[in-house]
């Protein structure tokens, strides 16, 4: 009992329960909901989600071809994001320049327009396929379903490959590579056995974290997949069809996506662990120009692929101001009256995504500070669950976390539904583990004593944090609030299934307008949602010199 | 404002690390808690400090219980190995973090906090951050911070071990003048012995959570309790031996078959560990003189040059001849070892 007294006395011990019963109301709960109802709900028939499951063609085929998907978007993002991360790194080339903005242009751009913008070049209507067809007299083959497919997601993702083997290649010591060449290796010899092995489990990383990022993909899926059945795209109807949703095949198609996310975050984590070597002193490599026919097909190579990847830019720019007749755009003909109603008419959605990605922000911040702090610098027997249950999250896509929350709060005793307490719930969940890494990172290389020395002189513990800790934490908080921003404003899948009418966000309304095929529309908000992401962004690398990418 | 450590028990999990410790520290001391890492050293002093929860025990400061106390109440100075400065405060704000703290009036601490920077030579100093500082000025700054507040206590976990030899000297000078001047009890962290004797009044060697042996500089270098102790403090020479002495003084000791004088500071019997210091033992070149023993290396050190002996047991010493010989000794010269009788120790193993 003398022993428990401090315990109880501490304020630490308190917060770190309230910090547990917050994560097990709002992130357990749902999940366990999915899981319980997966094995206990049954059909009108009688019959388990797993029963139907097997007794159905369409599921088994949909998992089939959504680890298809994934295979072949991670093959081909590891095809361009690593010989573009290598360049990079250890050459000169001209528009080099272009690369370096690659991690920004894939944070501003939401997924569900880079769908659309692809759509509006290759899709049934777009340019290039009108050109060819009413042109050419061409029968260009069809952009929805596998082909629209891989070439979307491989440039949404490719992205994360060629920052991860970025990383891996420069923090990689040249010297060992030297020391290679002085043991009588040549050089390309000594670069691939011994800069391989030290940069491949970043690679691998990188390609299973693309995997499970196109296992949970919503926007594209639903937008290109067609007739191709996918996974999210079969859960998403279950949970939001027009006859009712379908709580038994909801809940089983939900649990099967969880545990295929997990199986490759399982295998993903046994890489990264197994292949942790120490690199010690970091000298990066010279960078040389590049060199002879090879090296500049390389370079054309690379400023191709950077010219893809800003083309949802341009043609958002171009479209938003392009007169439209329906889904028919007039190109060369110009107008304001998109933006007109964007800003003037209905600017319902843009007040509901800064609104909702505020609050969020502001929550998810403040959640993700105190328990990381708590799991970092105040440990007890709880702080290790607030680590593990904060990191849950990685496991669930959007459309997992949606439908759990739905399941979990659409009803009952916790009501939420109609309110947009939801979405801002949903936005805060799927960003948690990020805000907490981030935080427990900062605080990890906090040492202990600065803390100590303010209580030594007098400080109370709590004052100390708030004195001390936090004003040294603030530059990597503000980074995190403003990631966890963009991400918030372009959040689809979860927020498309616990919406209410009247509190569309931004992305809800693109989505909804591609699926009308409003194009004009559609790019008119898509203009104001990255300047919406964009503006803090631009704020905080530019006026207060945060770095968003440590 | 003397410490008192009644009966003191602090565990990690499971493990026992402070096991029924108990020390008075009169008021004014500087008190040094010596043992190598792991000994509960830090552990101690941290629990002084009030950062360490106690199991069980008590802990009096001028006669008032602080066993409970939280840290901040206790109006310690501590001054930490890495500094703990904090980063984004001017070297003034730092030190007037805990005058601020107090709710010390402006002027006040404007004075106060000048006179502190003057002290430890730092008063042109103020308005840098701590990142634009040596580090020992930095070690300066944390002793100011620590000292502005006038605390009852002023506690230093292996302040010095961060600098290098020159700054650690220099650093140890202030500490010791500045300590002085204000007449603050002191415990200080370390587990180096030169540091220990240089500024210590007294000094508690730590041995897996208990004091080993507790007294002056002198005490603990000249007369060690034990071999540990010994072994600690000044890198002794242990050599096994059996010894029969039913009364504290001079023994003789059979080593390698040969007689050697020693002396006994208590009664042991049967196993026991005779303490000889490099500096103790003379090289003697004439056969018969001593232990018989053959050079196998040699470190000239300026000052002095080290020897490493082997016995005929195989048994290795070192031994350290003060001045410059005109001759070193080769390696494989024979030489014989004569110990002096009255600073041979042989204590129970």
């Amino acid at each position: 009992m003398k022993r428990l007294a401090p315990i109880l006395r501490s304020p630490w011990t308190w917060l770190s329960l309230a910090v547990l019963a917050v994560l097990l109301v709002f992130l357990v709960w749902p999940v366990l909901n999915i899981l319980s109802a997966s094995v206990l709900a049954r059909s009108d028939e009688g019959l388990s989600g797993w029963q139907i499951m097997l007794s159905d063609p369409r599921y088994p085929r949909a998992i089939g071809n959504t680890l298809l998907l994934g295979a072949g978007v991670t093959l081909l993002a590891v095809a361009i994001g690593v010989p573009l991360a290598y360049l990079t790194a250890r050459h000169r080339y001209p528009g080099k320049a272009l690369v370096s903005i690659l991690p920004l242009i894939t944070l501003i751009i939401p997924e569900v327009i880079g769908a659309q913008t692809w759509l509006m070049i290759l899709g049934n209507n777009g340019v290039l396929t009108r050109a060819l067809r009413d042109g050419l007299g061409l029968d260009p083959p069809s952009f929805y379903g596998w082909p629209g497919l891989l070439t979307v997601m491989t440039f949404t993702y490719y992205a994360y490959i060629y920052i991860g083997t970025l990383a891996a290649i420069r923090g990689f010591d040249a010297q060992l590579e030297e020391a290679a060449q002085s043991l009588g290796t040549s050089p390309p010899v000594s670069r691939l056995k011994v800069m391989a092995p030290v940069v491949m489990p970043a690679v691998l990383a990188s390609a299973l974290l693309v995997f499970t990022m196109v296992v949970g993909n919503f926007a594209t899926s639903m937008i290109l997949g067609h007739r191709v059945e996918l996974l999210s795209v079969l859960t998403y109807q279950a949970s939001v069809s027009e006859t009712g949703s379908d709580p038994v095949m909801q809940s089983t198609l939900a649990t099967t996506s969880i545990g295929l996310v997990m199986l490759a975050l399982f295998l993903q984590r046994w890489i990264v662990s197994r292949g942790r070597y120490e690199i010690t002193q970091g000298r990066a490599a010279p960078e040389t120009p590049i060199r002879g026919p090879g090296g500049l097909a390389m370079a054309g190579a690379a400023l191709a692929v950077m010219a893809l990847s800003m083309l949802p830019l341009g043609t958002l720019a171009v479209g938003a101001f392009t007169r439209a007749h329906g889904p028919v755009m007039r190109w060369g003909e110009w107008t304001v009256a998109h933006l007109e109603r964007v800003l003037i008419n209905a600017p319902g959605p843009v007040f509901n995504s800064v609104l909702f990605a505020g609050a969020a922000t502001l929550i998810a911040i403040a959640f993700s500070t105190l328990a990381s702090y708590l799991i970092v610098k105040k440990r007890n027997v709880l702080t290790p669950w607030l680590d593990y249950l904060s990191s849950i999250p990685l496991a669930l896509s959007g459309t997992v976390i949606g439908i759990g929350l739905l399941m979990t709060f659409g009803h009952g005793a916790f009501d939420l539904s109609g309110t947009a307490s939801l979405i801002v719930l949903a936005y805060i969940v799927r960003r948690l583990p990020f805000g907490v890494r981030n935080a427990s990172s900062t605080l990890f290389n906090l040492p202990d004593s600065i803390e100590e020395a303010s209580i030594s002189l007098g400080v109370p513990p709590l004052m100390s944090f708030i004195k001390v800790v936090l004003p040294l934490m603030a530059p990597a908080i503000a980074a995190a609030a403003v990631l966890t921003w963009t991400t918030s404003v372009s959040e689809l899948s979860a927020s498309v299934i616990v919406y209410s009418p009247g509190h569309e966000t931004l992305p809800i309304q693109i989505f909804r307008l591609i699926d009308s095929g409003l194009m004009a529309q559609a790019s008119a908000y898509g203009l104001v949602l990255i300047t919406v992401i964009l503006a803090p962004v631009l704020l905080a690398t530019r006026v207060f010199n945060i770095r968003l990418f440590a | 404002m003397d410490i008192r450590i009644e009966n003191l028990c602090i565990s990690y999990g499971n493990q026992r690390v402070i096991d029924g410790l108990s020390l008075d520290i009169s008021p004014g001391a500087f008190f040094t808690l010596l043992g190598p890492s792991g000994c509960g050293k830090t552990t101690l002093l941290r629990a002084i400090a009030g950062f360490t929860p106690i199991a069980s025990g008590n802990l009096l400061f001028g006669g008032r219980d602080v066993t409970r106390l939280p840290a901040h109440q206790r109006n310690i100075g501590m001054v930490f190995q890495d500094y703990a400065l904090f980063p984004n405060r001017s070297v003034f704000d730092n030190a007037a973090y805990g005058l601020r703290a107090r709710k010390v009036a402006p002027t006040l601490i404007q004075q106060r906090v000048a006179s502190a920077l003057d002290r430890v030579a730092l008063g042109q100093y103020a308005a840098r951050l701590p990142a634009e500082l040596s580090g020992g000025q930095r070690q300066r700054v944390a002793l100011a911070r620590a000292l502005v507040i006038q605390p009852q206590v002023l506690l230093m976990d292996e302040p010095l071990s961060n600098l290098d030899a020159k700054l650690r000297i220099q650093v140890r000078q202030t500490i010791a003048e500045l300590q002085r001047e204000a007449g603050i009890t002191t415990v200080f962290v370390t587990h180096d012995q030169e540091e220990a004797l240089a500024l210590s009044d007294q000094i508690a060697v730590m041995q897996q959570g208990r004091v080993a042996q507790l007294g002056t500089p002198r005490d603990i270098y000249s007369a060690p309790a034990s071999g540990y102790v010994a072994d600690f403090i000044g890198a002794a020479n242990l050599l096994p031996v059996q010894c029969h002495a039913l009364e504290a003084g001079p023994v003789q000791l059979q080593v390698d078959g040969h007689t050697v004088a020693a002396h006994a500071p208590v009664p042991v019997a049967g196993q026991a560990v005779l303490v000889a210091r490099p500096e103790d033992i003379l090289l003697s070149t004439t056969s018969g003189a001593g232990l018989p023993a053959r050079i196998l290396a040699q470190q000239y050190l300026g000052i002095k040059t080290n020897y490493r002996v082997e016995l005929s047991s195989g048994r290795q010493m070192n031994v350290d001849v003060h001045g410059d010989p005109i001759a070193a000794l080769a390696r494989g010269t024979k030489v014989d070892l004569v110990f002096n009788p009255q600073k041979t120790l042989v204590l129970a193993s």
